[in-house]
C-alpha cells in the first residue's frame, strides 16, 4: 500500500467524521447546557435528511434554499420537543431522559414512514457540486468536498457564537451552573429552547447534506446515534471541542478500518469506546 | 400507637386461622391455572403467551438492576444473545434442551461478570453507555463471526430439542409441550427472584439505589453489590434468551443490538418500576397490544412510542401503581360490605 | 490509654488549594473530642481522610494500632469506625425501620443472604426497635424516611452510623439545620450514649456554646492543621483560638 492510497483514505476519513461531526455536535451541545443526552438526536438527522429530499428533490426547490429550510423546520421543532417534552423532566433521573427521547426514536421512525413510506431514490447532485476532483491521482467527489467545508463551516460558527458573543457567554454561565444563572438573570428556559433548537437544526443539515449521497431509511436515526454517542464519549460528554476531535478519530479509524481490519472495524469502534469510558470517562481531552 | 396494635391483631387474628388463604394467594393460584390452560386454547395463544413469559422473565431480572438497584443498563440484549446464540449452536449440535438452557444461561453469567466488573465502575449514564458499548461488542461479534454465527442470516432452524437427553427424553410434539417448559421454568425463576428481593440482598440493593455512600458506611462492599445484582440480572437475561432461540428456532444479531435492550426497559416501564409484579404485567402488556395493535395499523412503533412519552411525563409508577391502589380499595370494600 | 485513632502527616490539597496540611492528630478513647476551626479549616476533609472518602496525598493513619491509610471506607467501617454526613445520606425511598436495619444486617454479617427473608429475622428487628427507641424515631419505623421532618432525619442519620456499633464515630455537623431545642437534645443524646456504650465521639459543630457545654477535649483546626487543643477551659481562653474566631466575627 503506497503513501498516495493511505493519504487518500484519510481525506475519505475526514468525510465520514465531518458528517459524523454534524450529529455529533448538537447531541454533545444539548447534553452540555441542558443536560439531556438525547436518543433522539439521530431521528432529528434522520428527519432533516427526509425533510431535504422533499424540499429539494420533490419540490424542486433550489438546493440552497433546501439546505436552510430542511434545518430550520427539525430546529423548530427541536424547540417544541423541548419546550413541551424535556422541560418537564429536568429534574428527573437521567434514566428517564434516555426513556423518554427513546420514546421519540421509535415515534420518529413511523412518522417518517407515514409521511414519505419506504426507501427513496438518490436525487441527483446539485449542479455547482457535481463530478470529481483529482486528488492524490483518485477521483474525489466534489460534493463530499463541500460536506467537509460545510462541516469546518459548523465547527467555527459554533466557536464563534459560544466563545465570542454575549449570548455565548450566558451559555456556557449556564452549563456550568444552571441556579447561578437564572440568578444572574439570564432566562434559562428561553435559553434551553434556543439551544435545543439550534442543536436540532444542525442535525437536521446534517440529515439535508447527507440526501445527494446517502440513501435515507427509517432505521438511519438508530444507527447514526450510536456512532454520535461514541464521538460524544470520546470528546468527553458535554464538551464541543472534543467531540470535534472525537468525530475526526472515529472518522478516521472507520476509513482506516475498513482498509487493515475489515473483520473487526464495528468491533473497534466499540471497544474504543469502552476503552475511553473505562479510563478516562471525562474525555480524551479534558484537562480536568 | 392504636393502630399499630390493631395491624399487630389482625395479623395474629389472621395467623390462627390456618386453611384459609389470602385473598392475593388466591389470586395468585388462579392466574397460575389460567396460565396452565393456555394451551388448549390452540397454538396462537401458547405462542404469544411464552413471548409473554420469557419476555417478563428477561425483564423481570431487568429490574432487580434498573428498578430496585437504580442501574439503567443499555446491553443486556447483548447478555440476552449471549444466551441465545449458545443454546442455539448446541441444540444443532445436540438437540438437549435442558442442557442447552443451563449452557446459555451459564454462558450469559459469565459474560455478566466479566461485562459487569467493568461496567458497574461507573454508574448513571455512563453506566448505561458502557454497557451499551459492551452490549454493543456482542452485536459486532455476532454480526462478524459469519463461520460461528451465521453473521447477518444468524443461527437458523434451531430444533426445540427434547426434554432430558437423546435416545431418553420426552419429545415435545407441538408448541404446547415446550409452552409448559417456558411456564414451569419462568414460575420457578420468578419465585427465585421473588425471594432474593424479599432478602436481606433485596434490601442492600434498594439501598445502594438510594444512598451509595450510606451503604459503603455501613460496612459493605458497595461494587461487589453492584456486580451480584448485575450477574443476577444477567443470568436472567440468558435463561430468557436461551429459551427464546428454540421458541422462535433461531438466534440473530438484532436480538444483541441495543434497540433490543430498550425491550425490557420498556415492559417494566410500562408495568411499573417499583413493583415486582410490573416487569411481568407491562411484558404482557406490551406483547399484547403489540399483537392487537398491528392488527389494525402498521405503525405499531408510533403507539408504543407514544405510551412511553405519556407514561414517563405522567405515570412513572406504570400501570400497577394506578391499578394496585385501586384493586386494593376494591378489595376492602367488599370485605366491609360483606 | 493506647490512642484509638492515630494520624500522621497527613496532607491532602484540591487542586492548588491545601486543605489538610502535614496534620498530626491523637484521639483517646471514651473522650468525646469535637473538632471546630473556621470554614475551610479542613474538618470536614480531616473527616473524609480518616474514613476513607478521600485518599490522602501522604501521611498515615493508625486505628487501634493498625495502619488503615490504604484500606477502602466499607473495610474501615468494619473495624469499627463509623460517621454520620453533613448532609443526610438516608436511604430516602425505605422505610425508617428499614433504613436502621441496613447497618444493623452489615454488622451481623448477614446482608448478602439471598433467599433469607428480611421480615423473618426477629432478632435484627427487635434491635432496630430498640435503637429507633432510643433516637425517638419509633413512631416513624414504617414511613418512607424521605418524607421525615429535617430534626428526625438528622437523628436518623446518626441512628444509622451508631447501627454499625463502631468504636470510634465521626459525626459531621450533626446538628446541621437544627434549631437550638433539636441541637441541644441531639448532643444530650450523644453524651449519653458516650457513657453508655464502648463508644467514642468526635463532633464536628459550628455552635460554640453547645461544643463547650458537651465536649472533654477540643481541637482546633485552622489553615489544615492543628491551632491548638485542650480541655473546654483551656481552649476558651486560649489566645491564638480567641483571635481566629473573633477574628472571623469580626469581618462576617
Amino acid at each position: 500500500m503506497d503513501a498516495a492510497t493511505l493519504l487518500y483514505q484519510g481525506l475519505v476519513g475526514l468525510n465520514v467524521a465531518m458528517s459524523l461531526w454534524l450529529v455529533a455536535a448538537g447531541l454533545t451541545f444539548a447534553f452540555g447546557v441542558l443536560g439531556i443526552l438525547n436518543f433522539a438526536h439521530g431521528s432529528l438527522y434522520m428527519l432533516g435528511a427526509y425533510l431535504g429530499f422533499t424540499f429539494y428533490g420533490s419540490l424542486d426547490l433550489d438546493f440552497w434554499l433546501a439546505l436552510p429550510l430542511a434545518a430550520v423546520t427539525v430546529g423548530l421543532l427541536g424547540v417544541l420537543l423541548e419546550r413541551f417534552f424535556f422541560r418537564p423532566i429536568y429534574h428527573l433521573d437521567e434514566a428517564y431522559h434516555l426513556i423518554l427521547t427513546f420514546g421519540f426514536v421509535l415515534i420518529l421512525a413511523d412518522a417518517v414512514r407515514i409521511g414519505w413510506g419506504g426507501v427513496f431514490l438518490i436525487p441527483p447532485l446539485p449542479s455547482g457540486l457535481a463530478g470529481t476532483v483529482r486528488i492524490l491521482g483518485r477521483g474525489f467527489s466534489v460534493y463530499n468536498l463541500f460536506v467537509i467545508a460545510a462541516g469546518l463551516a459548523v465547527a467555527v460558527a459554533l466557536w464563534l457564537l459560544l466563545d465570542r458573543t454575549w449570548w455565548g457567554r450566558k451559555v456556557r454561565a449556564t452549563a456550568s451552573d444552571r441556579e447561578m444563572a437564572s440568578t444572574l438573570g439570564i432566562d434559562t428556559h428561553r435559553l434551553f429552547s434556543v439551544v435545543f433548537g439550534l442543536a436540532a437544526a444542525i442535525a437536521g443539515l446534517g440529515g439535508a447534506l447527507s440526501i445527494p449521497v446517502q440513501v435515507v431509511t427509517p432505521g438511519v436515526g438508530t444507527a447514526i446515534i450510536i456512532e454520535a454517542f461514541i464521538i460524544t464519549v470520546i470528546g468527553g460528554l458535554g464538551n464541543l471541542s472534543g467531540a470535534f476531535v472525537g468525530a475526526l478519530i472515529v472518522g478516521l479509524a472507520t476509513a482506516y478500518g475498513i482498509l487493515f481490519f475489515p473483520a473487526i472495524e464495528l468491533f473497534l469502534v466499540y471497544l474504543i469506546m469502552a476503552l475511553v469510558l473505562l479510563f478516562r470517562p471525562q474525555g480524551l481531552f479534558s484537562g480536568r | 400507637m392504636a393502630g399499630d396494635e390493631l395491624t399487630t391483631l389482625v395479623r395474629a387474628a389472621r395467623s390462627i386461622r390456618p386453611g384459609v388463604a389470602s385473598p392475593r394467594t388466591l389470586a395468585l393460584l388462579a392466574l397460575l391455572v389460567a396460565l396452565a390452560l393456555v394451551p388448549l386454547l390452540g397454538t396462537y395463544p401458547s405462542w404469544v403467551m411464552s413471548q409473554v413469559l420469557l419476555l417478563g422473565l428477561f425483564a423481570a431480572g431487568f429490574n432487580l438492576l434498573f428498578g430496585y438497584t437504580g442501574l439503567l443498563s443499555f446491553g443486556h440484549a447483548g447478555l440476552f444473545a449471549v444466551g441465545a446464540y449458545t443454546a442455539a449452536l448446541l441444540l444443532l449440535a445436540y438437540p438437549s434442551l435442558p442442557l442447552a438452557v443451563v449452557a446459555g444461561t451459564v454462558a450469559a453469567g459469565v459474560a455478566s461478570v466479566v461485562i459487569g466488573y467493568l461496567s458497574i465502575r461507573h454508574t448513571k449514564i455512563y453506566f448505561a453507555m458502557l454497557t451499551l458499548a459492551f452490549g454493543m461488542m456482542v452485536y459486532a461479534i455476532v454480526f462478524k463471526w459469519r463461520s460461528v454465527t451465521g453473521g447477518d442470516d444468524g443461527v437458523v432452524g434451531v430444533p426445540r430439542g427434547i426434554l432430558g437427553v437423546p435416545g431418553a427424553g420426552i419429545e415435545f410434539g407441538g408448541l404446547g409441550g415446550f409452552y409448559y417448559v417456558v411456564l414451569v421454568v419462568t414460575v420457578v425463576a420468578l419465585y427465585v427472584l421473588w425471594r432474593i428481593v424479599r432478602s436481606p440482598l433485596g434490601l442492600t440493593l434498594r439501598g445502594l439505589r438510594d444512598s451509595e455512600i450510606r451503604v459503603a458506611f455501613a460496612g459493605l462492599p458497595v461494587r461487589r453489590y453492584r456486580l451480584v445484582s448485575f450477574t443476577i440480572s444477567g443470568l436472567y437475561a440468558g435463561l430468557a434468551g436461551s429459551l427464546t432461540a428454540p421458541l422462535v428456532s433461531s438466534a440473530t444479531p438484532p436480538m444483541a443490538h441495543w434497540i433490543s435492550s430498550a425491550e425490557p426497559v420498556l415492559a417494566t416501564l410500562l408495568g411499573g418500576v417499583h413493583a415486582f409484579s410490573g416487569p411481568l404485567v407491562g411484558a404482557f402488556l406490551l406483547i399484547v397490544l403489540k399483537e392487537v395493535i398491528v392488527r389494525f395499523t402498521e405503525y405499531w412503533l408510533l403507539v408504543l412510542g407514544s405510551v412511553v412519552v405519556l407514561l414517563v411525563l405522567t405515570f412513572r409508577g406504570g400501570v400497577v401503581s394506578v391499578l394496585a391502589p385501586a384493586v386494593q380499595r376494591l378489595w376492602s370494600q367488599r370485605r366491609q360490605d360483606g | 490509654m493506647a490512642e484509638l485513632l492515630e494520624v500522621h502527616g497527613l496532607r491532602h490539597s484540591f487542586g492548588d488549594f491545601v486543605a489538610v496540611d502535614d496534620l498530626d492528630l491523637q484521639l483517646l478513647p471514651q473522650r468525646l473530642t469535637s473538632i471546630i476551626g473556621p470554614n475551610g479549616a479542613g474538618k470536614t476533609t480531616l473527616i473524609n481522610l480518616v474514613t476513607g472518602l478521600l485518599a490522602p496525598d501522604g501521611g498515615r493513619i493508625l486505628f487501634d494500632g493498625d495502619d488503615i491509610t490504604r484500606l477502602p471506607a466499607h473495610a474501615r467501617v468494619r473495624r469499627g469506625l463509623g460517621r454520620s454526613f453533613q448532609v443526610s445520606t438516608v436511604f430516602p425511598q425505605l422505610t425508617v425501620g428499614e433504613n436502621v436495619l441496613i447497618p444493623v444486617l452489615a454488622r451481623r454479617g448477614t446482608s448478602a443472604r439471598a433467599f433469607a427473608g428480611v421480615r423473618d429475622d426477629a432478632a435484627s428487628w427487635e434491635e432496630v426497635e430498640r435503637r429507633l427507641d432510643a433516637f425517638e424515631l419509633s413512631s416513624f419505623r414504617d414511613t418512607a424516611a424521605g418524607t421525615l421532618a429535617h430534626g428526625s432525619e438528622r437523628m436518623l442519620e446518626v441512628a444509622m452510623a451508631l447501627a454499625t456499633e463502631p468504636r470510634l464515630c465521626l459525626l459531621d455537623e450533626p446538628c446541621a439545620g437544627l434549631n437550638p431545642t433539636e441541637r441541644r437534645r441531639i448532643l444530650d443524646l450523644i453524651q449519653r450514649l458516650e457513657d453508655e456504650t464502648q463508644t467514642t465521639f468526635v463532633v464536628v459543630e459550628h455552635d460554640m456554646d453547645v461544643v463547650f457545654a458537651v465536649s472533654d477535649w477540643i481541637v482546633v483546626l485552622d489553615r489544615g492543621r492543628v491551632l491548638s487543643e485542650g480541655p473546654p477551659e483551656r481552649i476558651r481562653s486560649d489566645p491564638a483560638v480567641r483571635e481566629i474566631y473573633l477574628g472571623e466575627e469580626a469581618s462576617s
